[in-house]
């Protein structure tokens, strides 16, 4: 029997030994995906692959924390491994996600023995195909989407494999981020097999093997406790993407979500068949989504690893939205797929059965905006990847977040320091949507405003996001929040449209390749959360306070809210309570 | 029922899936059979998961 106190040390300096590995990783990349974005996670496996900690910076990346290193090592098995071997693979069709996502794989040996591994995913900023940035929203296979690497070594007995390595730079429009940022990858890896050998000295090899597996089942039995408090029963749901960027048509996903004892079943076979366009998702973005959703609502502080998942038995048929065959496009899964997947297992079907633990619709977008061309202060060849901050859903106690990114990707906005010295736009408005979040007793939080000008000859963009006719759903009795607007006025112009409308592009929230030209201005409005709850519930102090705060007019405090305030802000209670009463 | 190894040459990219749950068949996987058809599973445990969920879902459909 292992000590519990002990699981518990295990499980947190296995932990920071993650988190160490994710600051190295973000003080030693070249773009700002790591060092602002903080898209990555790291992670430990034990020697079979099975996660045993993770730093969950995004939680986007769990799949691949669960399932991708596993199946590297099953397919190109453990003893093809030496020490000082690293793995990379981007490959959705073999267990990736999408394929900007790397995953670094090294196997960690403790007295000549084979004692676990250490990985890590990052987002690299740029790797190809047909539009700077990798996030071409018009691609319709995966061979359009960048350079596709299975499980191959980029690090043999320490050494670079000098020949992938070529084939990888070559393909990638900016070489120098990918060099810096692979390199961070596996310079954190090794900080991982340090701190590892270090605590393997500490406790003793077998002590930690033997408490592996209890660590796991420890967790098991957590999530099994509170499955079992949720009543038995079989709860339905759906959401929809509004197009695919190649037809304006809605896809819908439809889930199943089964209780019974202490066991959950989350069935997606009724979801639509798999897009032409890039909002397919592999396995690996449904379960990190579908394991996400449920982990809002159960769990609470449970460890994340190999054994919390175990009473969750998730159904997702290939060849649907959820489940993407060869060579379907599939980059906008795991950035817009992957939010809505998350808020329908928990705003749509657990908010039935656990009311208290649930939030309404967040701008359910990665709002992603990316761009490339060349810097005239420079002369060299840039790439951004830019998301955006939106509203979050209104919860049980609190209001929605203000202005941040999609819950799933627990991602930092770039600076506007950093975004300007690095690119070349320049901004003229940052702000909050005033009257933008959805009403409730709790609101929905507030998306932005940012409108930004080209300062080069040419700046080549795109754009990946969705909730621009379907507005985030308030739940309750709360009400919707703002949808989303990408728009562009071209120089010599006063008046902005969409893209479709300025350019022809088929989608106004998937495109890809538009040339903007110096003078152009985008701006680009993020949605914003839905209410929970009746709007007349929400406390007319709190009313007051937001109309202070410039979140909300007046107009909208009387007419969303039934609360009247005075020309200097103040509340009116008495007129309050009359109008509450007439609505 | 056991498990079986997938024997592909180094060159071949087809992947399969399971047939229970949709993960991906790296290198192996489970089999049991129903009505004389082989089914191919990525663990012992979701035989239980077709025979106790899937078959029963089907069988409404039907």
């Amino acid at each position: 029997m292992v000590d519990h106190v002990f699981l518990r040390i295990l499980n947190s300096q296995l932990v920071n030994i993650c988190e160490e590995m994710g600051y190295a990783m973000m003080r030693t990349s070249y773009s700002t995906m790591f060092s602002e974005g903080l898209d990555f996670s790291t992670m430990i496996l034990e020697p079979g692959g099975d996660l045993i900690a993770m730093q969950n910076l995004n939680p986007a990346m769990l799949g691949q924390a669960l399932f991708s290193g596993r199946w590297v090592i099953e397919d190109l098995g453990a003893d093809g491994f030496e020490p000082g071997d690293v793995v990379v693979h981007n490959d959705p069709y073999r267990g990736g996600s999408h394929m900007p996502e790397h995953l670094l794989i090294a196997p960690f040996h403790h007295r000549g023995a084979l004692r676990g591994w250490v990985c890590n995913v990052g987002h690299l900023s740029e790797i190809g195909g047909m539009a700077p940035g990798s996030f071409a929203s018009t691609a319709t296979d995966v061979y359009q989407e960048g350079l596709r690497l299975p499980p191959v070594k980029v690090m043999r007995r320490g050494e670079p494999v000098k020949d992938v390595w070529r084939i990888i730079l070559a393909n990638h429009r900016t070489p120098d981020a990918s060099w810096g940022d692979l390199n961070a990858m596996i310079g954190a890896l090794n900080v991982g097999l340090r701190r590892l050998e270090a605590l393997f000295d500490e406790h003793g090899g077998e002590s930690i093997e033997e408490a592996t597996p209890a660590l796991l089942d420890y967790s098991e039995a957590w999530i099994r406790r509170d499955i079992e408090r949720l009543p038995d029963g079989t709860y339905s749901g759906e959401d929809c993407q509004e197009d695919d960027g190649v037809e304006l048509r809605p896809h819908f996903l439809r889930a199943d979500l089964t209780v019974e004892g202490d066991q959950m079943i989350v069935d997606w076979s009724r979801s639509d068949p798999q897009a032409r366009g890039v909002i397919n998702c592999p396995y690996v973005v449904c379960a990190s989504a579908t394991y996400s959703g449920v982990f809002q609502v159960v769990g609470g502080d449970a460890p994340i690893n190999a054994g919390a998942v175990r009473p969750i038995d998730i159904i997702a048929p290939p060849g649907t939205l959820v489940n993407v065959r060869h060579p379907g496009a599939c980059v906008g899964g795991q950035t817009e797929l992957q939010p809505r997947i998350i808020e329908l297992i928990q705003g749509r079907i657990l908010s039935q059965i656990a009311p208290e633990r649930t939030a309404a619709a967040s701008g359910g977008t990665s709002g992603n905006f990316l761009f490339g061309g060349v810097h005239p202060r420079t002369g060299r060849y840039f790439t951004h990847y830019h998301f955006e901050g939106m509203g979050w859903g209104g919860r049980a106690e609190t209001d929605g977040n203000n202005a941040q990114v999609v819950p799933h990707g627990n991602c930092k906005n770039t600076p506007i320091e950093v975004f300007e010295t690095r690119y070349p736009w320049v901004h003229s408005e940052y702000r909050l949507n005033p009257d933008a979040g959805g009403p409730g007793r709790t609101r929905g939080g507030l998306g932005i405003t940012r409108v930004i000008e080209v300062e080069a000859d040419e700046i080549v963009v795109s754009a990946l996001c969705d909730r621009s006719k379907v507005a985030p759903w308030g739940i309750f009795g709360g009400r919707d929040g703002q949808c989303l607007a990408y728009l562009v006025k071209v120089a010599g112009s006063d008046e902005f449209k969409t893209f479709s409308d300025a350019f022809g592009t088929t989608s106004d929230t998937k495109f890809a390749n538009v040339r903007l030209r110096r003078g152009d201005t985008v701006m680009l409005r993020s949605p914003s959360g839905g209410g929970y709850g009746p709007p007349l519930e929400r406390a007319p102090e709190l009313v007051a306070e937001d109309a202070r705060a410039g979140f909300l007019s007046h107009e909208r405090a009387r007419e969303d809210y039934g609360v009247v305030l005075r020309q200097d802000g103040s509340l009116d209670a008495e007129a309050t309570e009359d109008l509450r009463r007439e609505l | 029922m056991p498990w079986v190894q997938r024997d592909e040459p180094w060159y071949q990219t087809e992947v399969e899936y399971c047939q229970v749950t949709g993960q991906l068949l790296p290198r192996r996987y489970w089999t049991f059979e129903v009505n004389g058809n082989v089914v191919k599973t990525c663990h012992p445990r979701y035989e239980r998961l077709y025979h106790e969920y899937l078959a029963r879902r089907e069988a409404r459909e039907r």
